[in-house]
């Protein structure tokens, strides 16, 4: 106890020094708070972004589809009979807030001029409005299933079409049986989903429209929206179990079997932050151990008469390291403190990140103030501060006495 | 960020009430005041059987009331919502309560702004009542001026900009000279928030200054910041 009291006094009575530790420790922890923050809000932004687009949080299809349906679509569909099972499933899990059809196609696209090949869906329009809030209308009205000859056409599409909202184009595309055919479909909208080569291609049409087109009653898939994307697991494992017990021949996907790029994109900000972290801790360290050198330098003398009047070594060098624990703790405080503020600054101030490559659009920039990153990067910043000062602890207490005292 | 989003509502909610009665034919009426709408919020829940209209108008009131007020639980507005809810299910043609619900629902966002999958999930339902409103009754002005406001306001990274510049344009085109000077200063206003959050910066420019010369003692202040801020 006595030692740390002269630790505390030492950091207090050189208090310019300890503030030149202090503010080192300082701007690592928060920088390291504000940067993981904002990985992780990009993270969840990213996350809930191809959710809330394409993906919703599982995907159900008939077995087989993702390893053979797409040379053979057709033979993969679900039936009727087989969605109003799954929906009967669907409805007894508290967590699915909706589960929405959809049939995929893909076809040709005309003005009478022009010809472009699309891919596209039929849709639940008022289920996939709650599902797909990612997709933004940007000129016309969103779809309603009352405008049962209505579409949604992706923004580059359109700009290649030449068309405006109320016109009519013709889609051509194959039945489920193989043969040829063709609908109107009323320009009602244009949607956005923010990567640029799917809006070149992209098109949503009513679910009836798109059945009436292919022949079919089936679809392609039923994606479900969770009410939290926690619960995507537990969920998971419910529904293989009802399906099981039915012994129904369908199979699951969650978001994140599906989503392949957010998993490399997620990994490539994890390396990128791992090594940011390593540059910051090692700035730190630098300037930690170069002040508590200083530190012993200037207290040559002082450090003398305390091992003449029986300190020992290891005393000398826990004294050391307590100064540097102390502002270590310190540091890491002062550090949160001012990481939560510019967190917080920088959320209010709304920040507008540039266009991401390939995408059309953008988002405000965020800095999530998180516990675990608070946690890690407190204790990295705390060890940190205690591992730097071994070099000028042990130094300290390998002074010889008699020089050390004779040092002016 | 939650009190600044909040206080955006709170500001077009106080305007929308004391400009609606300036159109009670076609626009549900809700007093101008707090303090009014707290006496016909307390005079309409003593009556012992409250007739479709006085409760229609009961949610109005509330709505105006909690988003304004500064102790407004997040319970009240969801059971607000519920109540909403489940009367649209008996009427769903009442176009302006299916907007005024999207209204609900959106200013419910505000409570959850830390969960970004409610906030997705309240927002995208909060825009498809909306849509939903105009889409089937796109001459009801109540439900135009709704979803008017709410998409010129929000955010213009959500791309809801240019439904503001249609509703608004929309509504002062049907209202034409019959509508009121402080009424007009709001939606030139709204009007040129939405122009600027849809890219039409000179064209907001410009309805800002026409709103700023005409001297509106809240209008013409707000105009100049937004001015200000471009």
């Amino acid at each position: 106890m006595m030692q740390f009291k002269i630790a505390l006094l030492n950091v207090i009575r050189n208090y310019r020094r300890s503030l030149i530790t202090l503010v080192a420790i300082q701007f690592g922890v928060a920088s390291l708070i504000i940067f993981g923050g904002y990985i992780s809000a990009m993270h969840e932004g990213h996350r809930e972004g191809i959710i809330h687009s394409q993906l919703g949080h599982i995907q159900i299809y008939k077995k087989g589809f993702n390893d053979y349906g797409s040379s053979e679509p057709e033979a993969y569909l679900l039936s009727p009979e087989l969605q109003n099972k799954v929906q009967t499933a669907v409805d007894s899990i508290q967590q699915v807030v909706l589960a929405t059809p959809r049939l995929n196609f893909s076809g040709l696209i005309t003005n009478g001029r022009h010809s472009i090949a699309v891919v596209g869906a039929g849709i639940d329009a008022d289920k996939e409005a709650m599902l797909s809030s990612s997709i933004n209308i940007i000129k016309g009205e969103s779809l309603f299933p009352e405008n049962t000859s209505g579409g949604l056409l992706g923004a580059g599409l359109v700009k290649a079409l030449n068309v405006n909202i109320g016109d009519y184009l013709t889609l051509l595309a194959s039945t489920s049986d193989g043969a040829m055919n063709a609908v109107d479909v009323e320009l009602t909208g244009v949607l956005s989903t923010g990567v640029r080569d799917l809006d070149n291609i992209l098109i949503r049409l009513n679910l009836n429209h798109v059945q009436d087109l292919m022949y079919t009653q089936d679809v392609t898939r039923l994606v479900l929206m969770l009410d939290e994307t926690e619960h995507t697991q537990p969920v998971l494992k419910q529904l293989e179990k009802i399906f099981s017990d039915q012994e129904l021949d369908l199979e699951l996907k969650t978001w994140d079997e599906l989503a392949m790029l957010y998993n490399e994109v997620v990994a490539m900000y994890d390396s990128i932050f791992f090594f940011i972290k390593l540059i910051v801790l090692f700035i730190v360290a630098l300037s930690i151990s170069n002040t508590m050198l200083m530190s012993v330098m200037e207290r040559t003398n002082e450090i003398g008469t305390i091992r003449a009047i029986g300190a020992t070594r290891s005393g000398v060098v826990f004294m050391v390291m307590t100064e540097a624990g102390i502002l270590g703790v310190i540091g890491c405080l002062a550090g949160i403190a001012t990481g939560y503020i510019l967190a917080e600054t920088i959320t209010a101030l709304q920040f507008m990140m540039p266009t991401p490559p390939g995408a059309t659009q953008t988002y405000p920039v965020r800095v999530f103030f998180e516990t675990g990153i608070i946690l890690e990067t407190a204790a990295l910043g705390l060890v940190m501060a205690v591992v730097s000062s071994i070099y000028p602890a042990v130094k300290a207490s390998r002074l010889q006495i008699t020089q050390a005292l004779r040092f002016a | 960020m939650m009190k600044l989003t909040r206080n955006i509502f709170v500001f077009c909610i106080v305007w929308l009430g004391m400009m609606l009665p300036a159109f009670a034919d076609s626009l549900t009426h809700i007093p101008e005041t707090q303090e009014l709408r707290e006496i016909e919020i307390t005079k309409l829940q003593t009556l012992d059987e409250l007739s479709e209209q006085q409760q229609r108008l009961l949610w109005f009131i509330q709505a105006s009331y909690w988003m304004i007020g500064k102790n407004a639980q997040f319970e009240q507005i969801e059971t607000l919502d519920k109540q909403i809810e489940s009367y649209l299910k008996s009427h769903s043609k009442d176009y302006e309560l299916m907007a005024l619900r999207g209204s609900i629902i959106s200013f419910k966002v505000t409570y959850v702004l830390q969960n970004l999958s409610k906030v997705r999930q309240f927002g995208s339902q909060a825009n498809r009542l909306m849509d939903r409103a105009v889409n089937a009754a796109p001459e009801n002005l109540g439900a135009r001026l709704q979803r008017g406001i709410n998409s010129a306001i929000v955010p213009s990274f959500l791309r809801r900009a240019h439904y503001g510049v249609s509703d608004l344009s929309y509504l002062k085109q049907e209202l034409g000279e019959n509508i009121a000077p402080g009424f007009l200063n709001m939606l030139d206003t709204f009007l040129a928030l939405a122009l600027r959050n849809d890219n039409k910066q000179d064209e907001a420019r410009t309805l800002w200054k026409t709103v700023i010369a005409k001297k509106d003692p809240v209008w013409s202040v707000q105009a100049a910041q937004y001015l200000d801020d471009m």
